[in-house]
């Protein structure tokens, strides 16, 4: 807070403001009180004036019974007497100090007074005194059997009673004086204390006005709080005292209220959010558990059944290995054989090419048999000739030729059968050539294949040396198989084991999250319950 | 040269069996039933492009190879040329030509068929000879009461199976051959 931007009373803390109040407050009673001291001080003074002035009476009758016993012949100190008169009026009329309360009493300074009226009965009174001295001079001086005594003496009472009225009437003015200054004292006083009880309401009602208004300002504020109403106006800093700090603070409390109640809300939203998402979860997790607990028992059947087909694995591993180890020795035979092969195949090949020297002799040979025949059947045809010539001229014979013409007829029809033959030999040298070169095709076909036969052994040798090779690995693999299959016999029981083990995992996880589910449940409720409570905040 | 023939093959007893029983029945069979076929006019068959034609005995010299024939500069196309038989020169003539038959190929063996002439054999080129048959004159059918549009001056009938039989006469009274011909020679 910033205090500079206040006035310095503002500024001030409330404690010492307390103390400045305070001190103002004994500073206006003291002046009372002193003021009231000094007033019944001035009391005491007027006290023993008027005593004073009223000793002036009784010591006047004093004087006039000891003048009187005087002039009986009694001795008496009627001038002492006067003597004191003379000293009261004059202690009276210019100050000094006096003899209060008689023979016994206790000496008091008395100032001089001011009352001009009181002074002039004091002057009345010293010359009704001095009166009475000389005339009490004069009556002691006549003769006790003077006539005129009694007179005198009468004179005398009243001139003594002239100055006990004189004191009387002096005392009441005393007395007036008094009461006029007592009624000046309590009227001041009357004033004083109004205008000290309206200042002390004044300053009552502007401290009231700095810390109460404050202070009720902020009470109804923490009620709205309390009501759950944060959309309140900050409070106003009036001051740099604690109210101001505790308006401050009251501020802040609103703004961290107000961030709180908000992120209480969206807390209480995410929590409600996060509560259906568990619950959610957790059904699903408790579908999936029972989907689990399931599995769990298939894969338990499963393992069971994998067991045994491991041991059928091991068992055939072990067969497959005796074979391996037969089919390895195979490969050897096999290996043989090839080698074997080989040499057929070149045995084949050199009777092959035999095969086709051969053929080409005989094809050599079938063309020349070809040759001859084409020669008999020119020959045929030539006879054919001749004979239709021998015809020609049987005809031409006429009669004597006819018998010549059944010859000629003859010769014809050998001539002609001499070609048919012919042409069926033409014939059966043509498909024997064409086999012939079928033939020699089929050869050279065969040496080729014999060639590609014994690149192909050649190969198959290769393939089955390594064949044999991999055979041999395999027989290894197969007897690591068996061995691999049974620790994996051991490893499934152990499975085997786990998943039961597993199996009470998941009822116990099913258990739990049925808890789960109802705790979540009971979450969800209660975030629920947070959210209403929360609404209650308006922001 | 026969035609093509289907496939056989030697190692079918069937097929020798029948060749064989074949020959055996035609040299078993007797002389007078030839005797008996052969009544009606005894003709020499051949075949020239394709067609078979007929020419009687009777008006035959002989047959031959038709061996190198030499073309005759200055003559119609329907002579085919001269050629040398035993030392004798004679013309040949060309029977595509004379019939309106396409030409045969160079290659190929021929024959020829001396027809006789008035003084000496004119030769008749053709591309096989057949054989001999007796036809009947009856059973002639002649192109000039069928009308069957052929060349008809050479052709003397249309026998059965379609045999055509030539006209002798009619070959040797083409006008090349007797053009300045032997006459000529046989007066000097």
């Amino acid at each position: 807070m910033d205090s500079a931007q206040f006035a310095p009373w503002k500024r001030m803390k409330l404690r010492r403001k307390f103390i400045v109040v305070a001190t103002m407050f004994t500073v206006v009673l003291a002046g009372l009180i002193a003021y009231t001291a000094s007033a019944v001080n001035q009391q005491k003074d007027k006290f023993f004036i008027s005593d004073l002035a009223g000793r002036q009476r009784m010591l006047a009758q004093k004087y006039t019974q000891e003048v009187l016993l005087a002039a009986q012949g009694q001795a008496t100190d009627h001038a002492g007497t006067m003597a004191q008169m003379r000293e009261s009026l004059v202690v009276l009329e210019n100050g000094g100090a006096a003899l209060v309360g008689g023979e016994g009493g206790l000496r008091v300074l008395i100032g001089a007074t001011e009352d001009g009226e009181f002074r002039a009965k004091l002057g009345e009174q010293g010359n009704l005194l001095r009166q009475l001295e000389s005339e009490a001079g004069r009556y002691l001086a006549m003769a006790a059997n003077d006539g005129r005594r009694v007179e005198k003496m009468r004179e005398l009472l009243a001139l003594q009673g002239q100055l006990t009225k004189q004191a009387d009437l002096s005392v009441k003015v005393l007395v007036r004086e008094v009461e006029r200054h007592i009624n000046l004292t309590v009227t001041i006083l009357t004033m004083l204390g109004i205008g000290a009880a309206l200042g002390g309401m004044g300053i009552s009602w502007i401290i009231g006005r700095e810390i109460v208004d404050p202070l009720a300002s902020c009470a109804y504020a923490a009620l709205e709080i309390a009501k759950g109403n944060l959309r309140l106006e900050p409070q106003k800093i009036t001051s740099a005292d604690e109210i101001g700090q505790l308006q401050e603070s009251f501020n802040e409390m609103l703004t961290s209220l107000r961030e709180i109640a908000l992120q209480s809300r969206s807390v209480c939203e995410s929590l409600t959010i996060a509560a259906s998402q568990i619950l959610s979860s957790t059904q699903s997790q408790a579908a999936g558990t029972k989907q689990q607990a399931a599995a769990v028992q298939e894969i338990t059947t499963t393992v069971e059944q994998i067991n045994l087909s491991s041991k059928q694995v091991a068992e055939r591993s072990r067969q497959v290995a005796g074979t391996a180890d037969a089919v390895a020795q195979s490969g050897h035979a096999g290996l043989q054989a090839v080698h074997e092969t080989t040499i057929g195949m070149e045995a084949i090949r050199e009777q092959t090419e035999n095969v086709a020297e051969n053929i080409i002799t005989l094809s050599e040979r079938t063309q020349a048999v070809g040759e001859i025949i084409a020669t008999v059947n020119e020959i045929a045809e030539q006879s054919n000739l001749v004979a239709l010539n021998a015809a020609i001229e049987a005809a031409d014979a006429r009669e004597s030729g006819r018998r010549f013409s059944v010859v000629a007829g003859e010769i014809k029809n050998l001539a002609d059968q001499a070609k048919e033959a012919t042409s069926q030999v033409r014939g059966i040298l043509e498909q024997t050539q064409k086999g012939i070169n079928t033939s020699v095709m089929l050869t050279e076909e065969a040496l080729k294949r014999v060639e590609v036969g014994r690149e192909r052994t050649n190969l198959s040798e290769q393939v089955i040396r390594q064949m044999s090779d991999n055979i041999q690995e395999s027989v290894h693999a197969f007897q690591q198989i068996v061995g691999a299959t049974n620790q994996q016999q051991i490893g499934l029981e152990q499975v085997t084991q786990a998943l039961h083990e597993i199996r009470q995992a998941s009822q116990q996880t099913a258990q739990t999250t049925a808890q789960l589910e109802r705790s979540s449940m009971e979450l969800t409720a209660l975030g629920q319950q947070l959210a209403k409570t929360l609404e209650k905040y308006r922001l | 040269m026969s035609d093509s023939q289907p496939l056989f093959s030697m190692d079918d007893p069937a097929f020798v069996e029948r060749i064989l029983k074949a020959r055996a029945r035609r040299l078993a069979a007797s002389r007078d039933q030839h005797a008996q076929v052969e009544h009606g006019e005894t003709m020499l068959c051949f075949r020239v492009g394709g067609e078979r034609y007929a020419l009687p005995l009777d008006s035959l010299a002989e047959v031959a190879t038709l061996g190198m024939v030499t073309p005759v500069p200055g003559q119609p196309r329907d002579l085919l040329g001269v050629t040398n038989l035993r030392g004798e020169i004679r013309p040949v003539l060309n029977l595509h030509q004379l019939l309106g038959l396409a030409e045969p190929g160079e290659d190929g063996r021929r024959f020829a068929v001396y027809l006789r002439g008035p003084s000496r054999a004119i030769g008749l080129g053709v591309d096989e000879m057949r054989r001999i048959r007796a036809i009947d004159p009856q059973s002639l059918t002649y192109p000039a009461q069928s009308g069957n549009g052929l060349p008809q001056r050479f052709i003397r009938g249309i026998g059965p199976d379609t045999l055509i039989v030539l006209d002798p006469q009619q070959i040797l009274a083409l006008d090349v051959l007797r053009d300045r011909r032997a006459d000529y020679r046989i007066r000097q």
